[in-house]
């Protein structure tokens, strides 16, 4: 009895004293082995699938503790699809030496439970654009890991499409991505 | 047993509704640093408008890490080209040979085509010309021959000007130490040269022998090496479509 008593105390004074250990606009980064960023191109012989786990992701979280922004930053050229040769085609379409990084910046999130909707800029290629898609956020092994998807299209990001045997890909890039965020040890 | 039902039950709710807000207030504690270099290299976007970002700072690595043997000869750091001031190493020529090498591996594509074409060719005329043979008939053997011998010829030339393309090529951006379908494609490459020199030098070896035993040993070699080496460039030029 004075086991379960302990407990439920300790449990109380954690629930009133965690949010209160945490101030707003605090930044939690991605972690680096758990998190990845891959994308995925189409093409009639054979599908195309990169991924890198070298990046930066930084959310921001507001007062009510909801994630309120999303920074994200990779080095194009980190991502492997198992054909370096392939990769340096996509990195001489994409023009890596003049624009080596993918960055997105989220200008809104809305949250409906642990679905959310990001809307942001992201700047590829040189070329800015606005885009939204949508994520989920779960905890798994005491990590908060948020999942997405989104389809871009080449040609908006002024990206000559490549071609294999004449045949050019599809204009859809499939990116889909998983983040970690650490959890305090208590 | 009711506190112990308590406690479970109010254990289910925080697990249900309060954890994912607690956790999304909790503190980094193994999470890596946000490269604030590599984040600032980018530009800042315009309120959904397409813009064109400046050109980053950070410089990127211009020639990859593993580059095979010959090709460090002519483009690598202080290969040949670079000596001779022909390619120096900056962003800009860097870009160009990226757009060099492109073309050189597109028309080494088509060159490939080409040169298969041209070996199908030579095999099925070479296969009429030892039938011919075969069956006595000299007169379209040697009628046949000639034509056989030019369209081997030309498919020659056509290999080594392709193959020429592929080991002058500059560079690629990324070239890792791995395995994948174009160092098959390169293994392969080895086995056909081959092939193509052995080819020729056996019909070359058959015409100058006076020795009906050695010509007709020489023949069946000859065809053998042209069929084995077909069937290797096939194989090359296959794979590299996966």
């Amino acid at each position: 009895m004075m086991f379960i008593r302990a407990y439920i105390s300790m449990f109380s004074c954690l629930l009133l004293i965690a949010p209160s250990r945490f101030a707003a606009g605090e930044k939690l980064s991605a972690l680096k082995g758990d998190s990845k960023i891959s994308y995925e191109l189409s093409h009639p012989l054979h599908k195309v699938e990169a991924t890198t786990k070298d990046f930066t992701c930084e959310i921001e979280l507001s007062e009510s503790k909801e994630i309120s922004s999303v920074k994200f930053s990779a080095d194009v050229t980190t991502f492997d699809s198992g054909n370096s040769n392939r990769d340096s085609h996509a990195m001489e379409v994409i023009d890596a030496i003049s624009y080596p990084d993918v960055a997105f910046q989220s200008t809104g999130i809305s949250a409906d439970g642990d679905k959310l909707n990001v809307t942001g800029n992201l700047t590829f290629h040189g070329v800015t654009k606005r885009v939204s898609f949508n994520a989920s956020r779960k905890l798994v092994d005491g990590k908060l890991i948020v999942e997405g998807a989104a389809a871009l299209s080449l040609t908006e990001f002024k990206i000559d499409r490549p071609a294999l045997l004449a045949i050019r890909v599809d204009d859809t890039l499939k990116i889909s991505f998983v983040m970690a965020f650490s959890v305090p040890r208590n | 047993m009711c506190l112990c039902a308590t406690a479970r039950s109010a254990q289910a709710q925080f697990t249900r509704d309060l954890a994912p807000k607690f956790f999304d207030a909790v503190t980094l504690v193994d999470s890596i640093k946000t490269d604030s270099a590599r984040a600032d290299s980018t530009t800042q976007a315009s309120d959904g408008q397409d813009s064109i970002a400046a050109v980053p700072k950070r410089k990127v690595k211009l020639l990859p890490e593993n580059i095979y043997p010959l090709t460090n000869v002519f483009w690598g750091e202080s290969g040949l080209f670079r000596g001779l001031g022909w390619a120096p190493l900056t962003p800009d020529a860097r870009r160009s040979e990226l757009d060099f090498r492109r073309s050189l591996l597109s028309t080494h594509q088509i060159g490939g085509f080409v040169t298969w074409a041209g070996l199908v060719t030579t095999l099925v005329m070479g296969q009429i010309v030892l039938n011919s043979y075969n069956n006595l008939d000299f007169e379209s053997a040697l009628r046949l021959r000639p034509t056989h011998q030019t369209i081997a010829t030309a498919t020659f030339v056509s290999y080594m000007l392709t193959g020429l393309m592929s080991i002058l090529a500059p560079p690629p951006l990324i070239q890792r130490s791995e395995w994948n379908t174009v160092s098959t494609h390169r293994v392969l490459s080895y086995f056909h040269f081959v092939g193509m020199l052995v080819t020729p030098y056996l019909a070359i070896r058959a015409s100058g022998s006076r020795d009906i035993n050695e010509i007709r040993s020489l023949r069946q070699a000859h065809q053998i090496a042209g069929y084995a080496t077909a069937a290797i460039l096939s194989a090359a030029l296959i794979i590299v479509t996966f």
